[in-house]
């Protein structure tokens, strides 16, 4: 008994990322969407990467398992924190991490086994690959922590405006802002795009701001669309816009 | 007056880390050339090489990925096919001495016998002395430098950035591409690539 008690600790240990799927809506209606998620737990010091992972790691999979005529959408991920080691600027999700999606059951069947397979990569300095799956359990005291997560997703922000080009060594991000922005940090949504460690300071106008980016070493050819999230104080708003050359 | 200094001094104490760093490769650019003991006691030189094409493989044993590609053969494989195509390759373990990765010399030819590498040999680069000089980040890494000792590549082993080993059949493997290219008098198709993997345990 003791032995394999010991032996589970050192597997659940070795771990370092667990993952629950859930959702804190117990009134599931047919046709009516509802928020379910993918919760990770780290390990103190241990990290999991964000869609794209900047210089290491490999992006945080996720797959959803609902019956025919269930749907099913996956939302962007949250805001990363970019973690800088050895020269290397990673993005990255420490202690815990609640990935979203937005399930719509269908007309006729109600409450069927939904699950959910996410597939990681846990790093402190060494890496270990993960892989779960789990069934979706409802939990309604998770409902704040479900809601909170969904008013911090990035999303459009209608009253800004963007626009994109290309620089000799980079991009250029313009804005036009409702409010005077000092600080903001640009997070790429796509790998071998930008510079991860180069600094980003925007330079303010009149009516907003433009952003240099430096672009990735690695870019072999130049994207037609400039994609990611700009966390700007507590909000995060998504860009997805075309490079005009 | 203290608050204006600190910066100051950070920014400072920034840029003499960047200068001390010198000068990464660049690819299509001359390859620089340096001199690193090998696992097998000798004494390489990269500019003895110049006449053939160069391939250099970063690596750590107990890397998750670097697994991926021993455990399924399919660095080996590339390795054959690399020295077959008259390509030299040299394995490098940048790992510092305590970190993952690190091992002795007898360690490392014990490990290269194991798992059947073609390796010319390992070169022990605990300093991270290599590393830093081509920008090596990830273990594995390829660098691949040409006859005339210009860099050409500088990237991933393939497009698979996963740990799967089950991906390296569907996957695009950019060390024999470009030696493929390279050998035939074409243009790269990509010159660099985004390494995946582990970090380089400097």
């Amino acid at each position: 008994m003791l032995l394999a008690a010991l032996c589970l600790g050192i597997l659940q240990t070795e771990q370092h990322a667990r993952i629950r799927v859930v959702a804190s809506e117990t009134n599931i209606r047919a046709g009516k969407p509802f928020l379910a998620a993918v919760i990770f737990t780290m390990d103190p010091h241990w990290h999991i990467y964000w869609s794209n992972p900047g210089d290491t790691g490999i992006p945080t999979l996720i797959k959803w398992n609902v019956p025919t005529g269930w749907k099913v959408e996956q939302l962007p991920f949250p805001k990363p924190v970019a973690l800088v080691a050895e020269g290397l600027t990673s993005f990255v999700y420490e202690k815990e991490a609640v990935l979203l999606a937005r399930i719509t059951p269908s007309k006729s069947v109600m409450r069927p086994a939904i699950t959910a397979t996410a597939k990681w990569l846990v790093c402190q300095e060494a890496c270990i690959p993960g892989s779960d799956t789990q069934k979706l359990t409802i939990d309604p005291k998770l409902a704040a922590k479900l809601q909170q997560a969904e008013q911090s997703q990035p999303a459009k922000a209608s009253d800004w405006k963007f626009s994109a080009s290309k620089t000799a060594n980079g991009f250029k991000l313009e804005a036009i802002t409702p409010t005077p922005i000092a600080q903001l940090k640009f997070f790429p949504l796509d790998q071998a795009v930008l510079d991860n460690s180069a600094p980003q300071s925007p330079t303010p106008n009149p009516t907003g701001f433009t952003l240099e980016l430096k672009q990735s070493e690695y870019m072999n050819k130049p994207p037609t669309r400039l994609r990611g999230i700009l966390t700007v104080g507590s909000k995060t708003i998504s860009v997805d816009v075309p490079i005009n050359n | 007056m203290l608050t204006l200094i600190k910066p100051t001094l950070f920014a400072a104490l920034a840029v003499a880390t960047i200068a001390a760093q010198g000068p990464v490769a660049k690819v299509g650019e001359a390859a620089p050339t340096t001199v690193a003991k090998g696992a097998d006691g000798k004494t390489y030189n990269l500019e003895n090489f110049k006449g053939k094409y160069v391939v250099l493989e970063w690596t750590n044993k107990d890397c998750p990925f670097v697994k991926k590609h021993y455990g399924s053969g399919n660095m080996q494989a590339t390795q054959a096919k690399a020295k077959q195509m008259g390509a030299v390759w040299l394995s490098v373990c940048s790992s510092a001495p305590g970190k993952q990765g690190y091992i002795s010399a007898e360690e490392q030819l014990a490990n290269m016998k194991a798992v059947k590498s073609s390796a010319v040999t390992v070169l022990m680069d605990s300093e991270g002395k290599l590393g830093k000089l081509y920008g090596a980040k990830t273990t594995p890494q390829i660098v691949i430098i040409n006859p005339e000792g210009k860099l050409i590549y500088n990237g991933a082993i393939d497009d698979k950035a996963s740990p799967d080993p089950e991906d390296v059949k569907t996957a695009k493997n950019y060390a024999l591409t470009t030696l493929q290219e390279a050998m035939s008098g074409k243009p790269i198709s990509t010159p660099t690539t985004r390494p995946y993997g582990c970090s380089v345990k400097y």
